[in-house]
Parts: C-alpha cells; structure tokens; sequence
C-alpha cells in the first residue's frame, strides 16, 4: 500500500491527463456521429431535390397512399414532408407546462412530508426540456431514524429537430439519514451525487444493403458521501460508442453484428486514501435471424471484457469487508477486477396450424479475476435449454415443456495452489397444462409439474450436497351458471422431498405430501346483494426418512386446517356499501405414534385451534368527490394444547378505523387545481398488536396546480 | 404424402398422451441421489413452525448448522427484504425486486461458501409477542447478531442489527414474510463500533 500522499499527487497528474483524453474522445466522437448524422441528412436532401416540392406533398401524400402499400423506401416519407412544412409556422418554443405539488403521507411506519415541481418545455420537432424539482423529510415511527431528500432532474431531447437525436439527462441527489442505534449511537449518512449523461444516436441509417444504428455515449457523475464516518468520493468522467448494423441475406434470413465500447477514468477517495480509477469495457455480439415457412427465431454470440481498478476495502475469501486485525494501512487496498464472458443463444418457434414447438438454449461462461481481494478468480459456466411442445385451441389447449438446467462455478481462493472445486447445480423440470371445455361455460384445468434440482460440489464442501424433487398436481373445475352463480372446485396435490445427501445432514431428510380441496361459488343474489363462499381442507404429511432409526430423533406428523370464508356484500343505493366478512378457521397439529402390522398409522394430537373472525366495512359517498369509511373486526381465538396436562388458552383481538376522501378538481384543463386527501384513524388490540400499531393515523394529502 | 389433417390428428393423440408420458419418462428423469444414513444421528432439532418464535429459533438452527434446506423452509413464498438504509448508502439500489427466489440464492451461496456461522437471532430483553389469533404478527426491534468465519482462511466478520421481523400463517404454518432490517447495532465489545446488517451478506451472495 502506497502513502496517500504520494497517492494524492501521482493521481493529479494522472487525472489532468485522463481528463484531457476523455475530452478530446467525447468531442471526437460528437464530431463523428453528428458528421455521419448530416452527411445522410444531405444525401437525404439530394433525393429530396427530385422529389415533388413542399407545396406538393399532400397531393404526392395521397399519391403514394394508393400506388405504394408497402410505403416508400426514400429517406422522408410526405408525411415527413407534411410535418416540416407545418414545423416552419410555429414558433421554436412551442408550450410551457408546470406542475407544483405538496402533500404528506403518513402511515404505521413512517410520516413524509413532500414537495414536488415538474416543469415541460416542448419546443418545435416535438423536443422537449423536462425538470423535476423534489424534496422530502421523513420521520420513521418505529426507529430511531429521519431522513431528508432532495432531488434535482433535467432532461433534454432534440426528438426531430436534428438528423440524430440528441439526448441530455441530468440529476443531482442529495440525501441525509440520521439513525440512532440501541447504543445511543448515531449514524449520519450523506450521499450528494451528480449524473451527466449524453447520448447520441443515429438510427436505421441505410448503406449498401446496411442497415445501421449508431450511439455516442459520454457522461460524468461526481459523488461526496461518507457512511459510518467512512468517505467514498469519486468523481469520473466515460465516454463510449455502439454501432449495430444488419444485413438482410435473402427474405427471411438476416444477420446483424453490433460493437460496444466504454471507457471511464477519474479519482476516487475511500476513508483517507485516494486513488486514480478506470474502466474499459467491450463487446462484440453476431445475430443471425430466420423466419422461414418451417420455423423463425436467432442464433447468437456475445463476447465481452470488463477491466476496472478502484479501491476497496479488504475481502476475505467469501467477498466479506474483513478489516478485523488488520493494519489501518491495508484495510483499504488498490483493487483490479477482470471479467470476461462469452454467451451463445438459440430460439426457435416452429408452427403447424394450432401446433407448436418452441425450444431455447442457452451456454454462458465468464472468468472473474480480482487481483487484491481474497476471492481470487472464479470460474463460471451456464447450460440451460427450454422445450415446448403445445397445441392451443378456443376449447382445448395443451402445453408440456421440458426445462434443463447445468450450470457449475470453481473459485481459486488468492494465494491458494490449487481451485476450491467446483460446484454443480442441476435443473430438470417436466411441466403440463391442459386446459379444455367439456361443456358449455365449464373449463377444467390441470397442471402437472415434476422436478429436480441438485448441488453438488467438489472437494470437502461437499457437505452442502443435497437433491429436491418436487411434484404438483392441481386439477380446477369451474362452471359459470345463469342467473350470476359462479361454482369452482380445486383438487391440489404436492409432494416435496428435501435430500440431504452427505451423513452428517441426512436425518433431517423429510418427505411432505400435501392435499387440498377447495370448493367455492360467487352468487348474485340480486342487483344490491352479493354472496361468495369458500371451503378450504388443507393436509400435510411430513415423514423423516430416517425416523426408523433410533438415535434420529424425529417424529412423523400430519397437520390438517379446514377454512370457511364467507363474504356479503350489500348494495342498498348507488352511494353506500356494506361489507360483511367471516373466516372460520380450524386446525389439527399431531403427531405418529406407531404403526400397526397393517401399516396403518396411529398419531396422538398434540394441539387444536380455533379462529373466528368477523369483518365489517361501510363506504359512504356523500357528495361528489367526497367518500366516508369505516371498518372493523373482531376475532376470537381458542387454542387448545393437549398433553400430560391440557392447557386453553383465549385470545380475543379487534381493529376499527374511520376516514374520509376527498379529490376535488377546480379549473380548466390547462389550469387545473387539484386536491386529494384521504386520512384514516385506526385504533387496535390484542396479543399481536405493538405499541406503534395500537393508535395511529394514516393519511395521503396534497394538492396539485397544473398551469 | 400425408395430408394434413391425418399428420394434425396423429399429432394431437401424442399430445394427449402426454400426461402419460409425463409421469412415465418423470420417473425416469427426476431420480434423486441416495443419501448416506446419519452417522451420528444428531439431527438438528427443528421446531415446529406452529408457533411464530419457533420459526425465528429454526432460522438461527439453519445457520448454525449452515443448512440450506432449514432456512428456506421457514421463508414464506411471498417473502420481502426491506435493508436498512446505512446499507443501501453502502452497496446501492440492489435490494428492489428482493423476493424468495432471491433470498433461496442468498442463503445457498452463504452457506456453500465454506463459513462456519454462530448467531443469536434475538437479544435477551426482547419481549416475544404472542401469536394467538393473529394472521401477521410482527416482532419489531428484535436483534439479532452473527458472527461468519471462513474455513479456508480464518477470518471472522460480524453482523448485528434491530429488524422488524413479520411473520404470517400460510396454511397450517408460520413463515418468515418480511425482513425489514432498521438500525445498525453497535459491537457488544466495542459500543463506538456499528456492526454491519445481514444486508452486507444477502448484497454479497444473492446479488
């Protein structure tokens, strides 16, 4: 590690001339797209020479309208011609929007009080300047903790104005959050970070059978922040350019090759050290697309480097910030990370009337280096591959897909001789969908769904090995009656079985197959009185694999829940609402206790529980834009332990609240004045309820002028 | 050359035996490995998630025992993690879109990546609140603290922070729905040291 010092002045002299560099790039890159930009925008012009003068363009508008379907392959099409022409009359600044806003939230976690102002300049060729101007003080109710923001953004477009468009964004954020810990110790964390980003694009600019699009990007962000009295600065400057074009070989078959490059340079300062940093950035990718009356889809690969050196804090192996017992002067160290990656893809659709076939593939590696940090280099790779095979009809449509998935990484921890081993995770998934209407207004639906995933690693982290397999079976029913009565039916059966595979993991290994049935119906009783009701019998097995075993302490159990929910809703006038709610839950936790020479199972019922909870809610519209409510509930809960010695236990809980909306409008469209307010008063109790729950408000107000 | 709606009906009667197919070849395809019996027979002692503190104690089993399958069978499939903000200034907007897919990736990478973990999932002040009734309960402040050792070079790292833990009955059982990590606690030896939240840890492996 260097002497910041001797750091601070190397890193001057370093950030002149990077400075510099990235100047002389950025204007050179403007420079060049904004001449490719205007040398098609005279060629344009050239082709333009020959066509029918401005005062013709309607006449030759309608012309092409009728002789041409497919439209017309010149550079400004009439309707382009028609847009100018109106273009000239009208001033460079075309409209002036504004938008300021105040308003306060306020809920069980927290009270904001905000302003918000938002300005639109639309200038001629639809560009536009935009600002947002944003502030924010929050006070959080269940921490020790405030927060104040304010946020500056500016955006600008050239949209038709030029021959390439031109965009500028801009944002400051400024943020400081204040906690107070356990310790009576406060943090302070301030963040003050500024964005320049510019973009340049040049789109669907013909050559020689070439199609081609091309971005010039540059920007700059600046950030003070400091966090646990630590600081990170950074102030850095990119610039980087993207060219995409395509070639069309025949009908149906394209290719199209794109490059990207980035580059970025500039200081950065972490705790009392500063440092030059920078990063270059590349990638090349080839696309090749097909449609053919067999199949359509694309083939491609995408190749790509990243090189960046910044400072950071020491890492540990794992990637954790290790600064225990080590010198102040290491704590933070000069970091270069390298990454390289290379992705190949494949998609396909094939189609034969209301059959189908769609596959996807997928192969990705990449090799990460960090040179400082005690993670060292890891080595990634990534197979998956997606095949569906389907046939979709109004009354009858069925789906199955095979899902496969490989993918393993290898780390070489720093200093270390030899690689950790690599890790393995493995995919494979079997899915069917069948839906189909046996009669009218009846359609059936089943899923099935079958999987396996699996880690498995090399070397002695193999301890973490283990295997899932999974499998889903739902079947629905649901028939819509006449006069307004909706049945469904719901048959589910999952199986989950979680594998540990090494020894000293394996008696927790666990077997869950679980059952649910699930009939319901929506009833329109009649135009103000509405019905639904919903049964829920839900059971679960869970058996130990291993529980035979004597030193494997585990007991197989089964837990069964029934649930009745029950909902009206009544509608007397337009303007009121009645909602009455009920949910009855019951539930059964037990525990095997042998099995017979029959293999029937016995089991001995540990605990029952019972819930009641009544819901009632009322909305009252009052006048125009103005709205009452009000809820509440009521719930009762019976829980019974049984045992050497049976214990019940009753809980009773409960919750009202009222409000009041109102959102009213005042003016015209142009100069609109809104107000929204909606505040509520809530009060609670019972055993869950905490002290920042039992009495508070929540409330969203503010008002909006629109001029 | 078969005519089209001969080759459409063939196909169509593949189709539908797929179901049969599906289970058949299922069999086949998704055989898992044998495990090796239990050599010492000291399996770790899980509790039932019929109660909401024994879902929190099976968490702190799974990591102590590093495994995997423990802590996502506490992990209710509609799960969130909320970090606290300290980390969010650290590692950024990477916590979004945090849901069980992600925390299963989280907690596999953890444990395979040779640590040996002690944990104490909640302070000794903490007041559990009871469960009776509820369909949500949550547990706000409790503490938890964590220390990772890596097998292959020794270091220790630790973490320790108040979380608002919701825990919600799905079906017959408690499952752990929301992580909302609040405030950094300072280090039990060194009061004027902030430990970091298990956000540094799910930002390292499940990102």
């Amino acid at each position: 590690m260097q002497h910041p010092r001797n750091v601070d002045r190397r890193s001057k002299h370093a950030t002149v001339r990077k400075w510099m560099g990235v100047g002389s790039s950025l204007c050179l890159l403007m420079l060049l797209v904004v001449g490719s930009a205007v040398a098609q925008e005279e060629d344009s012009g050239q082709e333009a020479a020959g066509a029918p003068s401005l005062a013709d363009a309607g006449a030759a508008a309608q012309r092409d309208s009728t002789d041409h379907e497919g439209g017309t392959d010149s550079q400004q099409s009439p309707s382009q011609f028609q847009n100018e022409l109106v273009a000239v009359d009208l001033p460079f600044f075309m409209k002036y929007e504004n938008e300021p806003k105040i308003g306060m939230r306020a809920n069980v976690r927290q009270i904001q009080t905000y302003t918000d102002y938002w300005t639109k300049l639309t200038m001629k060729g639809a560009s536009s300047l935009t600002s947002t101007s944003s502030w924010s003080w929050d006070d959080f109710r269940q921490q020790e903790k405030t927060s104040q923001k304010r946020k500056e953004t500016l955006s600008y477009n050239t949209a038709a104005m030029w021959p390439a468009v031109l965009t500028i964004n801009g944002s400051w954020d400024w943020n400081e959050d204040e906690t107070l810990n356990n310790a009576n110790l406060t943090n302070i964390a301030k963040r003050d970070f500024k964005l320049l980003d510019m973009k340049l694009a040049k789109t669907k600019y013909r050559m020689g059978g070439f199609e081609t699009d091309m971005t010039g990007l540059a920007g700059l962000k600046d950030q003070k922040s400091v966090n646990q009295g630590i600081h990170n600065d950074f102030t850095e400057a990119s610039v980087g350019a993207a060219v995409k074009t395509r070639y069309k070989i025949r009908r149906g078959l394209s290719v199209s090759a794109r490059v990207f490059g980035r580059k970025l340079g500039g200081d950065r300062s972490l705790g009392e050290s500063t440092s030059p940093s920078s990063a270059v950035q590349d990638s090349i990718g080839l696309r090749i697309n097909f449609d053919r009356s067999f199949a359509s889809g694309w083939f491609e690969m995408t190749r790509g480097r990243f090189e960046e050196e910044f400072l950071d804090f020491n890492r540990n192996s794992s990637g954790l910030i290790d600064t225990t017992d080590v010198d102040d002067a290491d704590k933070i160290v000069e970091e270069m990370k390298t990454q390289d990656a290379s992705i190949l893809e494949f998609q396909s659709l094939s189609r034969r009337g209301a059959f189908g076939l769609k596959a996807k593939g997928t192969h990705k590696t990449s090799d990460l280096v960090y040179q400082a940090s005690g993670l060292g280099r890891t080595e990634r790779s990534d197979d998956s591959a997606d095949i569906s095979l389907f046939r979709a009809s109004r009354r009858d449509s069925i789906a199955v897909t095979y899902g496969y998935g490989w993918k393993w990484d290898d780390q070489r921890i720093r200093g270390a001789t030899v690689n950790r081993g690599r890790q393995y995770s493995k995919d494979r998934s079997l899915d069917l969908y069948w839906n189909h209407t046996f009669f009218e207004a009846t359609e059936t639906t089943l899923k099935v769904q079958q999987s396996l995933t699996q880690s498995i690693a090399q070397n002695q982290f193999n301890q973490n090995d283990r295997d899932r397999v999974r499998q889903d079976i739902t079947f629905g029913v649901k028939r819509q009656w006449e006069e307004g009565f909706l049945a469904d039916l719901l048959f589910a059966y999952k199986s989950a079985e979680d594998i540990s595979i090494h020894k000293t993991r394996s008696s927790n290994n666990n077997i869950k197959d679980s059952y649910e049935i699930a009939p319901g119906y929506d009833w329109d009783l009649a135009r103000w009185l509405k019905l639904k009701q919903n049964f829920r019998l839900y059971i679960q097995y869970t058996d130990y694999t291993f529980s035979d075993l004597e030193a494997v302490n585990k007991d197989d159990d089964y837990n069964k829940r029934g649930n009745m929910n029950t909902r009206v809703t009544i509608r007397p006038t337009r303007r009121f609402t009645l909602v009455v709610k009920h949910d009855y839950n019951r539930r059964f936790n037990a525990t095997r206790t042998r099995v017979d020479a029959t293999g029937n199972s016995f089991y001995r019922t540990d605990d029952r529980q019972t819930t009641s909870r009544i819901d009632l809610s009322a909305k009252m519209e009052v006048a125009d834009g103005i709205t009452l409510e009000g809820a509440t509930y009521n719930r009762l809960d019976e829980k019974e332990r049984l045992g050497t010695t049976t214990t019940v236990t009753d809980n009773r809980a409960g919750e009202v609240w009222t409000g009041v909306k109102i959102v009213r409008k005042f003016g015209s469209k142009t100069n609109q004045f809104d107000v929204s307010c909606l505040v509520k008063k809530f009060n609670a109790y019972g055993p869950a309820v905490t002290k920042t729950s039992d009495d508070y408000w929540e409330a969203d107000v503010w008002v909006k002028w629109k001029f | 050359m078969m005519p089209l709606r001969a080759l459409s009906n063939r196909f169509s009667r593949l189709l539908w035996w797929g179901p049969v197919l599906a289970l058949l070849v299922g069999g086949c395809l998704f055989e898992p490995r044998d495990p090796e019996p239990p050599s010492t027979g000291d399996s770790i002692p899980y509790l039932p998630r019929t109660e909401v503190k024994n879902v929190w104690t099976n968490l702190e089993l799974a990591l102590r025992n590093t495994d995997t399958f423990g802590w996502e069978e506490n992990i209710s499939p509609d799960f969130t993690y909320i970090p606290d903000g300290d980390t969010v200034s650290e590692l950024g907007p990477i916590f979004g879109d945090w849901n069980v897919e992600r925390e299963r990736i989280f907690i596999a990478n953890f444990f395979d990546s040779g640590v040996t973990i002690e944990a104490k999932m909640r302070d000794d002040e903490f007041e559990i609140p009871d469960d009776g009734g509820a369909s949500e309960v949550p547990w706000e402040g409790v503490i938890y603290y964590l220390e990772v050792t890596s097998t292959a070079e020794g270091s220790t790292t630790r973490y320790r922070c108040s979380a608002k833990i919701t825990f919600r009955l799905e079906g017959n059982f408690w499952y752990v729905y929301q992580w909302e990590d609040q405030t950094r606690q300072s280090d039990p030896d060194n009061v004027d040291q902030q430990l970091p939240s298990m956000g540094v840890l799910r930002g390292n492996f499940g990102s």
